[in-house]
Parts: structure tokens; sequence; C-alpha cells
């Protein structure tokens, strides 16, 4: 019998998506996944280096972590993987957070990922 | 009158621009040199800034200036691969090298009351962008001699 928080978890899985999120194609090279992401924090920044400044907008994905697969291969988030959200044909890469990983996980077992990305087009 | 660190990015520009380099570039004087991730992310980005102003007393009617002007250079990375990132940084360090071959040493046609003396490159890039952003950045430095007049 799973818990209250499992069953929380889940409810929130299959909610956020529909309320604050939609499909998005999860791809690296020529391998791709469709699946459902709620849309998490974003982020606009400016990083200086020298008299230069790099601007960027950032963006979470939180998915199901049993979502994310290529074919029946279970996969994690990697550096470089490109997001679309299909409704916006907004594109964006995945990319570490400074000093950490580009994922954080979620959930009593790590049923959920919260993928970092920045928009690249 | 005149101001010289913008008479000298504005040549900058064009000299850069008139050059033919490995890479289709097109540069730009800018007062905020910022570049967008989002936008013309295949593209190689330019921008140049006047850095400095530097005058000493070279005669009694004239300052000697040494005026430094940044040359940024940008570009999202579009590899994923290690390897083929690497040939892709490298291609964008020998567009450095031809920047730095239109300017070092050169008097520029549309201001020739100036001599490039002096180039820096530190560092090299932005160990930074690339890590956080998969972005190359780049911003030689450009050091012009010239006399102004008091």
């Amino acid at each position: 019998m799973s818990t209250l928080l499992e069953r929380g978890m889940a409810m929130l899985a299959r909610v956020g998506p529909e309320q604050a999120g939609g499909k998005i194609r999860y791809a690296v090279g020529t391998d791709t996944c469709v699946l459902s992401a709620t849309f998490g924090r974003t982020d606009e920044a400016v990083d200086p280096f020298g008299q230069m400044l790099v601007a960027w907008s950032g963006q979470d994905f939180i998915v199901q972590a049993e979502d994310l697969r290529f074919g029946l291969t279970p996969i994690l988030p990697v550096n470089g993987a490109r997001i679309t959200k299909l409704a916006s044909g907004e594109v964006y890469e995945v990319l570490s957070i400074p000093g950490g990983k580009c994922f954080k996980t979620a959930g009593p077992n790590d049923e959920v990922l919260r993928i970092h990305a920045k928009k690249v087009t | 009158m005149s101001v010289p660190s913008l008479t000298i990015a504005d040549a900058v520009v064009a000299s850069l621009n008139g050059a033919t380099l490995s890479q289709d570039v097109t540069f730009a004087r800018a007062y905020v040199p910022k570049f967008d991730m989002s936008s013309a992310t295949a593209v190689v980005q330019g921008k140049v800034i006047p850095v400095s102003d530097a005058r000493e007393m070279g005669s009694a009617a004239a300052d000697n200036a040494a005026i430094a002007v940044d040359v940024g250079i940008m570009k999202k990375l579009q590899s994923t691969a290690a390897a083929a990132e690497q040939v892709e940084i490298d291609a964008l360090l020998e567009l450095c090298e031809e920047v730095k071959s239109v300017l070092n040493r050169q008097r520029l046609p549309t201001a020739t009351g100036f001599i490039c003396t002096a180039v820096v490159q530190e560092p090299i890039y932005s160990v930074e962008s690339i890590e956080n952003d998969r972005v190359f950045l780049a911003a030689p430095r450009f050091t012009f001699l010239t006399t102004v007049s008091v």
C-alpha cells in the first residue's frame, strides 16, 4: 500500500504537466523521447567575463524519471541534451548548475527529476 | 571634438568587417557588450568596445595616448561530443588569431594616426562560459598608441 506522501507525489506528477507544463521532446543526438513535464522555475541572468556579458534565460523541467527513456532504456539527463517545448517550439539545452549536476532527484524513491536547462532558440 | 577611443573602436570594426576571416562574423561597436545566448546560436557574435584611455604629456602641443579596445568573440557551441567540441573551440581560437593579425602592429585605414602596439588575451577564453553555458567567449585587448592635441 502506498503512503500518503507517495499518493500525493503521484497526484502532483499527474496534474502538474496539465496545469503548469506540457509535452516536451528530450533529445541527445538522434535519440529522442516525448514526455510530459511540469515547467519549473525560470531564471534570467547575466554572467560577466571581463567587460563582456552573456545573457541567458533558464528553466527547470520536472519529469517522471520513468518517462525519460530511449526506447525501453531508462536514461538520466546529460549536459548538452536538447529539450523542445512542443507547443511553442522553444529549444533549451540541458546544462549543469554551476558546481553541480544538470538535474536533481526528488521524491521518496527519486521518482521525479528536475532538469536544469537554458534557452538556446 | 572627436573622441579618440571611439575613433579607434570604429576603425577596428571597419577593419575586421572588411577582412577575410575563416568564420562568418559581423563586428559592431557596443557600450554594453551583451551576448544573448538564445539568439543566433550557430553564429559567431563580435563586439568591439573601448576600454581605457591613458594619456601623458608628449610635447607642448600634444599628449601621448594609449587607448585599449576589447574585441569580444562569442559563439554558442554546437557540438555535443567532446572531440567535436575541441575542434569547434580550436576553430574559434584560430579566428582570434586572425583578428590579431588584422590589428596587431597595424595602422588601420580609417585611423592612420593610431598604431596597435600590444595585444593581451588573458585568459585566452572563459572557462566558466564553456563549463556553465557551453559558450565560447574570448576578449583579446588591443592597445593603440596615438597623439592627442591639447
